[in-house]
């Protein structure tokens, strides 16, 4: 399915395709995708857009209102693809689950062409048992729950506002060092913050790798959630230890009142809050509760120079 | 004056000028009107041979030839209705109306027949397909049409009308329609440029929920199924 404008609503649809579910492009007016159960054949196809998603909202007017609510996505590359939806009234996506995918949510600002931002609230959503493994495409191959990148020369006109609320992220593994419940990766080299992101009342468990990734000019807050036995099984080499909070490359965090617990036992250490690499990195951690869990390798805080 | 130039043989009737002949209650030794009409040549004007002697008995021979049977009519198709194929059904058929000629009348269609019918006389049950029905009357004359009998799977609600494919619906339809589409494989590209509400079989049904027999549109392999450029659309297919 595509689609050209809007005033469009597609609902109760069972769609079971062997390329894109749902693509709403070039949205006018307010376009709501809801109550859908989307299985996808493959999570990559042959051609030039190989890696397959279950909905795709590239591209609305501002005051375009776009909904995307309670969607059963399964087994694509990606769940839902957000690119160049205004950066003024919210894509909602909200309510609905994405398992046997590699990421769950990306919100990108080029789709190999223009820069163009997006400001997303991603609300409870259940995005669970990732699966998938590429390595014939090194720049995507990670797991996510939620991906928002902004590229080379981005800035805040062309970045990405990001929510996410009340969001259960489930089961990412260690496919690659980038996978993460929550990366956000700025590439911009602005020397302002080109991703805002806030994350409330959040559940990130059992993600082998990291629980949040920031790197670059990510502005990140992250507030009552709980981050329960992530980076136990991380990638490992070059120093990809587990962590559960990282900012690389210029990134902040603000974590308040988080309930952290270390896995018992993990493969690699794992640290809390880690400082990584670049400079200007920034961690305030306070309120939060981090429980070591009797794991032998655990690490309250890192502040590490370099890493790759 | 007359233009004989031409050669025509084998011939009842011959007009030869833009004008009428006139040739009603003849004997040409045969009944039907094809048979008839392949004696008449007419390259201007008109021939009315209608009606015709239906047969050749001299009935008074002392007074030259005198028979009063002059009966012979062409028969006529005069409407064939087909009743479609819609949701949920499984067969068609199609009335025929028919007259003139002379009884008894035969009928036969793409796959059947029937002798001894009275008009109007209905096809079924009949498949999806295009049907050749033809009316055969005593004397050999004969009406043929053909008639297509469709499946409808596409309703306009809103209009009380039936379409062979949902593009086919969303052609025919108005803004604000409302377009119920059956349950099974649609194979088509659709291309929604009205303001419409698509409904398929398991409207507003969860589309992880348990659901009933569904409403499918395949683009085939490669290619978009549905391409709305709507201003107001509502999709709830499968």
């Amino acid at each position: 399915m595509s689609s050209g404008v809007g005033g469009i609503q597609i609902s109760n649809n069972m769609v079971q395709v062997d390329a894109f579910g749902v693509t709403a492009q070039s949205v006018t007016a307010n376009y709501t995708i809801d109550h859908n159960c989307i299985d996808l054949n493959n999570q990559v196809i042959p051609g030039p857009n190989p890696t397959i998603a279950g909905i795709v909202i590239a591209g609305a007017v501002t005051g375009a209102v776009i909904n995307d609510d309670d969607n059963n996505i399964t087994d694509g590359f990606y769940g839902h693809v957000v690119y160049g939806a205004n950066t003024t009234t919210a894509v909602n996506i909200s309510n609905g689950s994405v398992s046997g995918s590699l990421q769950g949510v990306a919100i990108v600002n080029t789709l190999g062409g223009p820069l163009a931002g997006s400001n997303v609230q991603v609300n409870n959503m259940n995005l669970h048992s990732f699966a998938g493994n590429h390595p014939s495409m090194p720049a995507v191959n990670f797991h996510a729950g939620v991906y928002a990148f902004t590229a080379a020369t981005s800035n805040s006109g062309n970045g990405i506002n990001l929510s996410i609320t009340g969001t259960t992220i489930d089961g990412t593994q260690s496919i690659t060092q980038s996978s993460a419940a929550i990366y956000l990766a700025d590439f911009s080299g602005a020397s302002s913050p080109v991703q805002n992101v806030t994350v409330d009342e959040n559940t990130i468990t059992n993600n082998a790798n990291r629980g949040v990734d920031a790197r670059g000019q990510v502005s990140a807050t992250v507030t009552e959630s709980s981050f329960m036995n992530n980076g136990g099984s991380a990638f490992g080499t070059g120093g990809n230890n587990g962590f559960t909070f990282i900012a690389q490359q210029g990134a902040s965090i603000s974590a308040t009142n988080n309930f952290i617990v270390h896995p018992a036992s993990s493969s690699t250490s794992v640290t809390a809050f880690l400082t990584g690499n670049g400079s200007g990195n920034s961690i305030v951690a306070s309120d939060n509760s981090v429980l070591m869990n009797g794991n032998a390798l655990e690490v309250l805080l890192q502040i590490l120079p370099e890493i790759p | 004056m007359n233009d004989l130039s031409a050669s025509f043989s084998n011939a009842a009737i011959v007009n030869r000028v833009n004008t009428n002949i006139n040739a009603e209650c003849n004997w040409f030794g045969a009944t039907s009107y094809a048979a008839i009409n392949g004696e008449i040549n007419v390259a201007a004007g008109t021939v009315d041979f209608t009606s015709w002697l239906v047969n050749g008995t001299d009935e008074q021979l002392a007074a030259g030839f005198q028979n009063t049977s002059c009966s012979g009519t062409p028969v006529e198709i005069t409407s064939s209705v087909p009743t479609h194929i819609l949701c949920g059904a499984t067969i068609g058929s199609i009335e025929v109306t028919f007259g003139s000629g002379t009884s008894p009348y035969d009928i036969s269609w793409t796959g059947g027949s029937a002798s001894g019918v009275t008009s109007p006389y209905t096809i079924t049950p009949l498949l999806a397909g295009n049907y050749t029905v033809t009316i055969t009357d005593a004397n050999l004359s004969t009406a043929s049409t053909v008639v297509a009998v469709n499946y409808q799977p596409v309703t306009n609600v809103t209009q009380s009308t039936y379409h062979t494919s949902i593009q086919a619906a969303i052609d025919a339809s108005s803004n604000g329609d409302v377009l119920q589409v059956c349950a099974g494989t649609h194979t088509e590209n659709v291309n929604v440029n009205k303001s419409v509400t698509l409904k398929g079989n398991n409207f507003g049904t969860d589309g992880c929920d348990t659901r009933v027999a569904e409403s499918i549109i395949d683009g085939g392999a490669g290619s978009q199924s549905l391409s709305p450029q709507v201003a107001s659309l509502l999709m709830d297919l499968d």
